[in-house]
């Protein structure tokens, strides 16, 4: 599971970001995050996500720069958001839309106070949660198709 | 086989709605807000949060961008918009797009913010050197 984080995590850094800042991408690997948080739990959810920003960050040489900051501060809060929804038993789109927005709020937040120290940054907010809503959505899809296919091959 | 239960895997759930809601709202908003920064003829630069430079959006050619030791990178202006050229930084992420497209253009490594603005402010000096530039 780590690793097909973070092959996609790696693979998306060759399809356009949706918005021109740098650290901000589509995020697809979280369907892959949503799938363990839901397979094992949070714990495990942490794990993977902890280890999927390391190691991309580590093979893309970005460890400790910018990029691996704001990737690890969203993949956390993410991860946090998502497993208290799923806890209280909402919806799959709204667990992973809102798991993106919050990833993007406080990916934003350390861009414009920590690395650019600019509130300008908070700018682009729109575009970024909005698009962030769509690829929010696409990820929930992605993992329900999984679950799906995992219960059809009696994997699960 | 899930520590929630199975019963959790459904799309949609009707106490969704409040979330979507939430988000809908606060995306238009910061949209109105981002269009409505777009307005403006001047193009300012800042580093580290510091305004450096402010230039004019109908300006042709290219444009130096150092914090007084380092080039970081050039602004290559149109006569109508703006782009990134030649950044120092790994990714080159900042050089995708330009700033009528998105209103501002950010490298996250170098701490360089590009945006458009309204008014003419005195730029601030730096360490006693005057960077005053277009």
């Amino acid at each position: 599971m780590t690793v097909l984080a973070m092959v996609i995590s790696v693979l998306e850094l060759s399809i356009p970001p949706p918005v021109p800042i740098a650290g901000f991408k589509w995020g697809l690997s979280n369907s892959v995050i949503l799938m363990v948080l839901f397979m094992f739990g949070p714990k495990e959810a942490f794990i993977v996500a902890v280890l999927k920003v390391f190691l991309s960050s580590v093979i893309t040489g970005r460890f400790l720069t910018p990029s691996f900051f704001l990737g690890m501060g969203g993949a956390l809060s993410s991860v946090y958001v998502m497993s208290i929804l799923l806890k209280r038993k909402f919806g799959l789109i709204a667990i992973s839309v809102f798991g993106s927005f919050i990833s993007n709020c406080v990916q934003l937040m350390l861009a414009a106070f920590v690395f650019v120290n600019s509130s300008r940054v908070l700018l682009l907010s729109g575009y970024i949660i909005g698009i962030g809503a769509m690829t929010g959505a696409a990820n929930a899809l992605i993992f329900y198709g999984g679950i799906k296919w995992l219960k059809k091959a009696s994997i699960i | 086989m899930s520590p929630y239960g199975t019963e959790v895997l459904s799309l949609f759930k009707k106490r969704d709605l409040f979330i979507f809601a939430l988000i809908i709202v606060l995306t238009s908003l910061a949209l109105f807000w981002g269009l409505d920064s777009k307005s403006g003829s001047l193009v300012s630069v800042r580093i580290r949060g510091e305004k450096r430079y402010v230039f004019d959006i109908s300006d042709k050619g290219i444009k130096e961008i150092n914090d007084g030791e380092n080039h970081l990178l050039n602004l290559y202006f149109t006569g109508s918009d703006v782009r990134v050229q030649d950044s120092k930084c790994p990714l080159h992420l900042c050089e995708r797009g330009s700033l009528m497209q998105a209103g501002v253009l950010v490298c996250v490594p170098q701490k360089v913010l590009v945006s458009i603005e309204r008014d003419r402010e005195p730029v601030k000096e730096s360490g006693g050197i005057d960077l005053i530039t277009g």
